[in-house]
């Protein structure tokens, strides 16, 4: 009696099959298309300590959007990643000095994909089941010397009952003695995203009203950052301007291996960080992944986009502002010389990254406008977090540093969570307590 | 006025007229309004499993339905239709339902109907050619695109594709060479796996699918779940039966019932002797995503559980799915000869299908067809191609060694 029923299977799989031509079903089909958050660097800081002026604080944050309630697949830096925070302290756009860290994945049970296997009370409570160690180098004139590790990165904030008391149950900071005597400080893991800003500002720019902005995007957000406090004696050469960026890089590997089974060995660059904005404001779409994987100093191909940038065209366009005459060179200074008197090294090769004069020292009450409010210890002399990158920059583009009076800007001025007074500075972790950021519905 | 106009401005003809121009005043504002919109809206794609989209399938299911919506009510935004096919294409490898490629292509070609330079639309439009397995037309966009913005590694991606499934290996493994070194990332590793699986080099192919792994973001549940299904598979060529299932668990635990990873599941059990438990396992995968090469998959195991009326009616399933899944007829040959149905018919498809593609995989259906026909020099030198590129694939080797036959010894 069962024949009717394999007759009547038949002729639906065989409509199912014929109303899908060209159906695949063999070959593999790997993904093509893939963004990797690990070595997406969101944002770099680099200030003065405001609780210890002697000492220069760098921090560089990876994995963007993290949602709190991201389980059961928590975030984690890349084990194959090679990380690293340049310093040029002569202006030549050349690395003299570079911090690396490295990471290592550990699964203390793998009969599970449970983060905690019982409340986490400390970094190395036996219930955190998953986490990972991290090492840390210093290259300078060719030479790479062992700094710290391994050490446990901070947990991430899973939830009220994995993760108690999150944040006073260790600070995940580890102290380390560098090879010239100094004493200095490291942090890495699970923090607040410190960036401030309304996305929809980028979507405005196109067409659009700027003040219906307002919301800040990144609230609730987290990411992974790398967090270093050295004195600023350890980075400096004769002058007191260093320049800073952050890079990701991942191994290359090649197709044709007779014999041999290993894989990893030249790495490649897959990104740059230094000055906020860049690929979002100033580079076109198309030169993403060129800048991504390019050198300081090589910034040279791109000096047009500076000097003649798209976005104060399209504020032109769509809000009737005045686009400043071209060449801009007091975009040049804020993006790739210093500024003059300010943070500009004396000789600059001028080149993409963070300038901070580290004479100028931090300020108790900080101005959100930094420089562009007489604040000179805030951005673009280095960036601290609680500079509003995203107005100074905007007001940057329509010629503020030209005497042009604007107030432009995206109307959030500050970060939903308050930074602390200690390193690393950044805000706790928002919660996996809380409830999805982005699940089951993508944004709009 | 003229007499001739005076005559024709009949109240009858005025009407006809005010309804005239009333139509054409329509079409000016509709045909106006379309240009305004093409002019204005033009939504930046951020595509699935970048900054924050998460491949769940309900993330893919939700993004599909919104964008749809969205799309037919802005026909002309490229930037939707280029988010909407990315989306389709990921579902498209999850469901089998090709279909949604077919949708991916069309609203790609109406997205390039206004723009026909729209680089992000040609970068996926390749993708699609590739899905649909029209790899000359994926390789000749993906050419273009290429010189366009030689720094983007994807469309050495698809070059890479398309010639590793026309069999020209070396063009293929040097378009990987050039993704990886342009910009390593999970796509590019887990293409140089493939290509040194190719060649025989398992260890080398779990390394390079594992850089994968750790390159995958972790809210890219569907890639996750692909690239750990891949190692699975891998392990288990090595006969490392507990990692195997190791990987395909956390594969399904990152997506839940990915068809790869109950595949792989299923194979685990098998390798342990559980035949009836695997069994189970491709009946429910069947329910979800019914594809030939499960039915004859179910139909072996049903075989070998002494089912064979329930064996035979899988293998007519497959048999007819094969024989409307027009672009894999490698698949359907070496079905037939495999099972020992239409031997000749097998030889003769296989045949067709050789003389447009080289890869190993026709070439040993080839060679499997013609020694099942009896045709052992023909099928020698098939089976010489198919193992030109030192693959371990247990079984080509198998054929192989069939083929070749049992060797007397000279002398003792």
């Amino acid at each position: 009696m069962r024949r009717p029923l394999y007759f009547l299977t038949l002729f639906v799989l065989l409509i199912a099959y014929a109303v899908m031509p060209g159906r695949a079903s063999s070959h593999r089909e790997a993904p093509l298309i893939s963004s990797d958050p690990q070595a997406d660097n969101t944002d770099v800081y680099a200030f003065m300590s405001p609780d210890n002026p002697d000492m220069v604080t760098l921090i560089a944050s990876y994995i963007p959007f993290e949602d709190p309630a991201g389980g059961p697949n928590f975030y984690r830096f890349g084990d194959s990643v090679l990380y690293e925070i340049k310093i040029d302290n002569n202006g030549d756009a050349v690395e003299d000095i570079t911090y690396q860290f490295r990471f290592t994945s550990v699964v203390n049970n793998p009969n599970t994909f449970l983060y905690a296997t019982g409340p986490i009370q400390r970094l190395d409570d036996p219930n955190r089941n998953m986490y990972q160690t991290y090492t840390v180098s210093r290259v300078q004139n060719g030479q790479t010397t062992f700094v710290a590790g391994p050490m446990r990165t901070m947990y991430d904030n899973v939830g009220a009952a994995s993760t108690p008391g999150y944040g006073a149950n260790g600070s995940g900071v580890f102290e380390f003695r560098q090879a010239d005597g100094t004493t200095g400080h490291v942090f890495a893991g699970q923090t607040d995203d410190a960036f401030f800003l309304d996305l929809r500002v980028f979507d405005l720019l196109y067409g659009g009203n700027l003040s219906e902005a307002g919301t800040d995007s990144l609230a609730g957000f987290n990411v992974h950052s790398i967090a270093l406090q050295v004195p600023r004696s350890s980075l400096r050469a004769s002058s007191p301007i260093i320049g800073v960026w952050a890079t990701a890089s991942r191994p290359t590997t090649t197709t044709r291996t007779a014999g041999s089974e290993t894989s990893t060995g030249n790495f490649v660059q897959v990104s740059r960080l230094g000055m906020p904005l860049v690929n979002e404001v100033v580079l076109p779409v198309g030169q993403k992944d060129k800048w991504n994987g390019s050198r300081p100093a090589d910034d040279a191909q791109f000096g047009s986009y500076v000097t003649d940038p798209e976005v104060p065209k399209l504020l032109q366009a769509v809000y009737g502002l005045p686009a400043p005459a071209t060449p801009r060179n007091d975009l040049v200074q804020v993006f790739l010389t210093g500024v003059p008197g300010l943070n500009q090294p004396a000789g600059v090769r001028p080149a993409e990254m963070i300038r901070l004069n580290t004479d100028i020292l931090p300020t108790a009450s900080p101005a959100r406008l930094g420089v562009l409010a007489g604040d000179i210890a805030g951005f673009p002399n280095g960036r601290r977090l609680t500079d509003d990158v995203i107005d100074i920059t905007l007001q940057a583009a329509v010629g503020v540093l030209g005497g042009v009076k604007t107030s432009l800007g995206d109307g959030v001025d500050r970060n939903d969570l308050a930074f602390r007074s200690t390193f690393p500075y950044m805000a706790f972790p928002s919660s996996g307590s809380l409830p999805w950021k982005l699940n089951p519905r993508p944004p709009q | 006025m003229h007499a001739a106009v005076r005559k024709l401005l009949t109240p009858a003809n005025l009407v006809c007229v005010v309804i005239i121009a009333a139509v054409a005043a329509m079409i000016t504002i509709a045909n106006w309004r379309d240009i305004h919109r093409s002019r204005t809206t033009y939504t930046r794609p951020s595509l699935a499993g970048t900054r924050g989209l998460g491949t769940s399938r309900e993330n893919l299911e939700a993004r599909v339905a919104d964008l749809r919506t969205r799309l037919s009510a802005q026909p002309q935004d490229a930037g939707l239709a280029i988010m909407l096919s990315d989306a389709l294409l990921r579902q498209a490898r999850t469901t089998g339902n090709a279909g949604l490629a077919i949708e991916a292509e069309r609203s790609l070609k109406r997205a390039l109907d206004g723009d026909v330079a729209n680089y992000d639309a040609n970068r996926l439009l390749a993708a699609v050619y590739l899905s649909q397995h029209r790899f000359r037309e994926a390789i000749a966009v993906a050419e273009k695109n290429r010189d366009a913005r030689p720094s983007d590694p994807i469309n050495y991606g698809v070059i890479g594709d398309g010639h590793l499934e026309l069999g020209e290996y070396e063009q293929a493994f040097d378009a990987f060479d050039r993704m990886v070194t342009t910009r390593p990332s999970a796509a590019a590793y887990a293409r140089v796996a493939y290509a040194r699986e190719l060649q025989g080099n398992l260890n080398g192919a779990i390394e390079a699918m594992k850089l994968a792994t750790d390159a995958t973001a972790a809210d890219d549940a569907e890639s996750l779940a692909w690239h750990r299904s891949q190692v699975g598979d891998l392990y288990l060529r090595l006969g490392r039966v507990r990692e195997a299932e190791a990987e395909y668990t956390a594969a399904s635990h990152a997506f839940p019932g990915h068809p790869f990873a109950v595949m792989g599941y299923a194979k685990v059990l098998v390798a342990r002797g559980d035949l009836s438990g695997a069994l189970t396992l491709l009946q429910s995968l069947q329910k979800t995503a019914p594809t030939p090469d499960l039915a004859a998959r179910i139909g072996d195991l049903y075989k070998l559980l002494g089912r064979d009326a329930d064996a035979e009616r899988e293998f007519a399933l497959a048999e007819a799915g094969w024989r409307v899944d027009a672009p894999e007829p490698k698949n359907l040959a070496r079905f037939l000869a495999d099972h020992d149905r239409k031997i000749d018919e097998a030889v003769t498809i296989a045949e067709t299908a050789a003389a447009k593609r080289h890869d190993i995989f026709t070439e040993d259906a080839l060679a499997w067809a013609y020694y099942k026909a009896g045709r052992v020099g023909d099928a020698r030198g098939a089976i010489a191609q198919a193992l030109r590129t030192g693959t371990k694939d247990a079984d080509i080797l198998a054929h192989a060694a069939a083929i070749r036959g049992p060797r007397q010894i000279a002398s003792r």
